[in-house]
């Protein structure tokens, strides 16, 4: 079978590392002849050095030097009676040479000094002083190494050493996983001793993740699935059907995920085959599509079938691997990042001399718009640090800042830029606009999606070899390929070197390689340095994922995010508790690390930023658009004041309980969606110019099918409406939006309704106008809804009703019950 | 490019229990190491220095190695160096090697007043 992808190779720490500390330059470590251990001469935080300190606990008491270091691999021993025990040897000087010699102190060094003997023995001097052994012999660890080392504690020292008495080969890390046995999972922490802890608190967190999802993805295996065939434009079967348990909300299907396909049937004999999910439930349809791989027995699809097929996640575990290898890698390897951002991202206090670089003339880059103010002062700032975060409320450019900030770097540092975000979509977004600015730019994407439909599909490494016409013989092959199908397998080996090292030469010769942050972990990366890593919607990912760009050699890095929007999805709650949730750039603005934040907003009526700029970003949101820029004066619509595109809709049907038993529907809410959409519709609005975003999986089905089925104007045009999450909808925008917030209840919460960033997200997606769809009465319990319900009430755009007699809402609003921060 | 950081870290406290621990566990080794060797046959140490020793050059007798070349890789930063010779047997043969001490050692000071010596005679 193919394999999909090369193996990559792990950095290991070398034998002769300190088997406390790991530190393991040559001329630091010697072996311990009793256990074959090897240890350094660093003091760390105890107060002898760490070979010292195994030799006493251990009562082991021989060595040896390394084979690459000055003195060769010689062992320490009286050159007189050539006994090892290092804490009885030491040095004499000849009389009158620089010569020196290893002697013991008993008998041989005790014995006397004759007059015409050549060597002075009374000056006799130990091997080991102040608990270390003489630095000339030994050279203690330069600080650098020091910091970069295991941080081991005495008392964790001594743990070990009592392991080592009944496991001889245990490492710290068993130490480590012997301390960790009780059930819940160690909580993220601000700063870490050294990168070994940081492994060993997102290590766990990492794993029961991975855990989880795969567990969560094993079980959607279904049974008795219809499915419709289709023939793909590239020739690949196609497979659709629907798959009930997606429904739920807890299965999250991606595009790029595989899936086995298996008929069951008695129609014919069995078969199976694997595929790529190309399509997901969406407003167009509640199918999934699978296309399948090519494979030698391709006719013997079951095209002619419909029943009893089955499909099953193939659940891989590689973006989860690669996050543990970046872990690993930023410990092991020192040169996976520049000092100063290892420390940074431990947490560590530390300075760096500031880098002279000469900055640009004029900021503004062919290709992208004007640069405001706010964006320059961001842009200078970034280039002349090290590490830069960059936080983008909604609508401030965030994507036309990166982009100028990628091109500063490429010109500026004459080295190649990888630019990562956790989706697919940012990095396709942002990979386009860096192509207009006339650099180089390759797309690299994983082998699942290279049929996957995408704007900049142009650019993908894999269309770039394809498109490369100057080897000829690689051309052939392609052309063979595309043809035929199928290589012979002595051609399809000629057929991936060829290609391997066309992709080589095509990412060496980028000004910019853009990925998802997994994609980072990508093997055809895996021997590339690259000094600038930019990572935009890095409040998105998990820490772990954010690893992998940058322990690629990083020196200059500049995280893009925005703490106060959504932070990364994790399934698993203990995991996410723990803090997996928490993105590197959050934990970074908690050690006080000041974003540069953008302030000027280009996307909503002033009315809609007020709000959310108050609430969330300190007042400091500016307006780049005028009122009048943003409101749509040839739509007919019933805003309660006309120049103030938003309303609250007070709605007070009753939520339920979804069809699945795990998600929340409210039927009043979803009628007067659609009345309100269809409205629009009326007064000329485009549907792909709506969006609806209700927070619950159970109420998106809902509304889709009350559009369906009620909707007075074209089903095509309410097909075209995006119904979506509010996940789904961060990063982008509408000119209208509809929220539909479901929850209304006497006595329960409001479920995802109270989390501010998720408010802040669906409250700043609408450029023209907003409608709130909700029960005032339950939602002003929760303390931030209050505050926006008193904002909406103050501005008499609180209203109740039916929507063609719209009347404001008198309701009063007690104190909040709850407290949002 | 070169990389210049300044960390900041703070200093672990030590448990004075533990040191003192330690400390007694290290003053055992070392006295149980002398113990026995108290009645070990005393071996007069009588040996003729190396000829045509040249300090600050790497010298071997017996055999060349390859180490000798390669010095340490990271000297400390501190200070002067002087060259001596260390000498060891590899099985039968002798064999030097040379070692960098720092100036400020006890060997280097006395050799230094030695050479002073000398000249001044
Ligand atoms: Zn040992
Ligand atoms: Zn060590
Ligand atoms: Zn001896």
């Amino acid at each position: 079978s193919l394999k999909l992808d090369a193996p990559v190779e792990e950095k290991e720490l070398p034998p002769h590392a300190c088997a406390y500390c790991g530190i393991h330059s040559p001329s630091s470590v010697v072996k311990c002849l009793t256990c074959n251990k090897w240890f350094c001469s660093a003091k760390g935080s105890a107060f002898s050095s760490h070979i010292v300190n195994h030799l006493v606990r251990a009562r082991h008491k021989e060595v040896q030097l390394h084979p690459e270091s000055s003195l060769g691999d010689t062992v320490l021993e009286c050159y007189n009676c050539g006994t090892k025990n290092v804490f009885i040897l030491g040095f004499i000087p000849a009389k009158s040479d620089t010569v020196v010699v290893l002697l013991c102190r008993q008998p041989c060094g005790a014995s006397t000094s004759t007059k015409d003997m050549s060597w002075d023995i009374s000056r006799w001097q130990p091997l080991i002083e102040d608990r270390a052994f003489l630095n000339w012999l030994v050279t203690p660890p330069t600080d650098a190494e020091q910091l970069r080392a295991r941080h081991l504690t005495p008392p964790m020292i001594a743990k070990l050493e009592e392991m080592w008495k009944e496991a001889p080969n245990a490492t710290v890390a068993d130490l480590e996983k012997s301390a960790g046995v009780d059930d819940d999972p160690h909580p993220v922490l601000l700063k870490y001793d050294d990168p070994y802890h940081y492994q060993n608190i997102f290590g766990p967190l990492v794993k029961m993740e991975s855990d989880y999802d795969k567990k969560l993805k094993e079980a959607q295996s279904e049974d008795g699935l219809q499915v419709r065939w289709h023939l793909g434009l590239n020739s690949k079967h196609v497979a659709s059907f629907i798959l009930p348990k997606i429904e739920s909300g807890d299965v999250k299907l991606a595009v790029g995920d595989e899936m086995r396909l298996k008929y069951k049937g008695e129609l014919r004999p069995p078969w199976e085959g694997v595929g790529y999910v190309i399509k997901i439930p969406n407003n167009q349809s509640d199918e999934v599509e699978v296309e399948l791989r090519k494979s030698a027995n391709d006719k013997s699809v079951p095209t002619e079938c419909t029943h009893n097929f089955s499909a099953d996640y193939v659940w891989k575990a590689t973006s989860y691997d690669r996050m543990q290898l970046a872990m690993k890698t930023f410990a092991v390897d020192e040169m996976s990042v520049s000092g100063y951002i290892f420390h940074k991202l431990l947490g560590h206090e530390v300075q760096v001399a500031p880098t002279k670089i000469t900055m640009p003339k004029k900021f503004h880059v062919p290709g992208l718009p004007e640069l405001n103010a706010s964006q320059i002062a961001a842009i200078k700032q970034v280039l002349s640090n090290p590490l830069s975060l960059i936080q983008g409320p909604p609508g401030t450019g965030k994507t036309v800042t990166s982009a100028t900030i990628i091109y500063h770097l490429a010109k500026m540092s004459n080295s190649q830029v990888l630019v990562c975000a956790p989706s697919n979509v940012a990095v396709d977004q942002l990979c386009e606009r860096i192509h207009r600015t006339g650099l180089k730019v390759v797309r690299l994407t994983a082998k699942s999606r290279e049929d996957v439909e995408s704007s900049v599909s142009f650019l993908a490494l894999h269309e770039q070899v394809r498109m490369n016409t100057t080897n000829k013989e690689l051309d052939g092959l392609v052309k063979l390929k595309t043809e035929t199908g199928e290589l012979s397998s002595q051609d399809e080996k000629r057929f991936k070197q060829l290609t391997r090292q066309a992709e080589r030469e095509i990412l060496q010769n980028a000004d910019v390689v853009c990925c998802t942050c997994v994609g980072a972990g990508d093997p055809r990366l895996s021997k590339m340095k690259f000094r600038n890593v930019l990572i935009d919607e890095s409040t998105q990912s998990a820490e772990p994922e954010c690893m992998i760009p940058l322990v690629l050699g990083c020196k200059q890095v500049v995280l893009v995010g925005d703490h106060k929007q959504l932070g990364p999805v994790i399934m698993n709650k203990k995991a996410a508790k723990a803090g997996l949730n928490q993105s590197l750039f959050e934990r970074l603005v908690k050690l006080q690390f000041t974003p540069i934040r953008l302030k000027v907003q280009y996307r909503m009526h002033p009315c809609l930023s007020e709000f959310p700029s108050n609430m969330f970003y300190e007042g400091s949101l500016q307006n780049g658009v005028t009122a009048a820029e943003r409101l749509r004066k040839d739509v007919d619509f019933p805003w309660p004041v006309p120049e103030t595109p938003m309303m609250f809709w007070s709605n007070l049907g009753n939520e339920e309980i979804s069809a699945s038993g795990t998600s929340y529907l409210n039927r009043t809410e979803a009628a007067n969606v659609e009345k309100i959409v269809t409205r629009f519709f009326k007064a000329g609005v485009k549907p792909a110019d709506i969006g609806v975003i209700t927070p619950y999986e159970g109420q998106r089905s809902y509304i889709v099918n009350t559009m369906q089925n009620t909707g007075t104007f074209k089903k095509e045009s309410y097909r075209e409406v995006e119904v979506a999450s509010v996940d789904a909808f961060q990063g982008r925008e509408k000119d209208f939006i509809v929220l539909s917030c479901v929850r209304s209840n006497e006595n329960q919460g409001i479920g995802f309704l109270s989390d501010p960033r998720r408010l802040n997200v669906a409250l700043t997606r609408a450029k023209y106008g907003l409608v709130i769809i909700g029960n005032p009465k339950v939602l002003c319990k929760h303390e931030l809804w209050h505050h926006l319900l008193v904002h909406f009430k103050d501005k008499k755009c609180l209203v109740e009703g039916p929507l063609t007699n719209l009347q404001p809402s008198l309701l009063q609003f007690g104190r909040p019950r709850q407290a949002y921060r | 490019e070169e990389e210049e950081i300044v960390v900041t870290r703070q200093q672990e406290e030590v448990d004075p229990e533990e040191e003192a621990e330690f400390e007694r566990e290290f003053a055992k080794m070392m006295a149980e190491s002398l113990d026995s060797r108290k009645f070990e046959r005393k071996q007069q140490f009588d040996l003729p220095l190396p000829i045509k020793l040249k300090p600050r050059e790497s010298t071997a007798v017996g055999e060349s190695s390859a180490a000798n070349e390669a010095g340490p890789s990271e000297a400390p930063p501190s200070g002067e160096k002087m060259a001596f010779s260390l000498l060891t047997k590899k099985g039968n043969r002798q064999q030097t090697r040379t070692v960098e001490l720092p100036s400020d050692s006890h060997f280097a000071i006395a050799m230094k007043k030695k050479q002073q010596a000398e000249k001044e005679e």
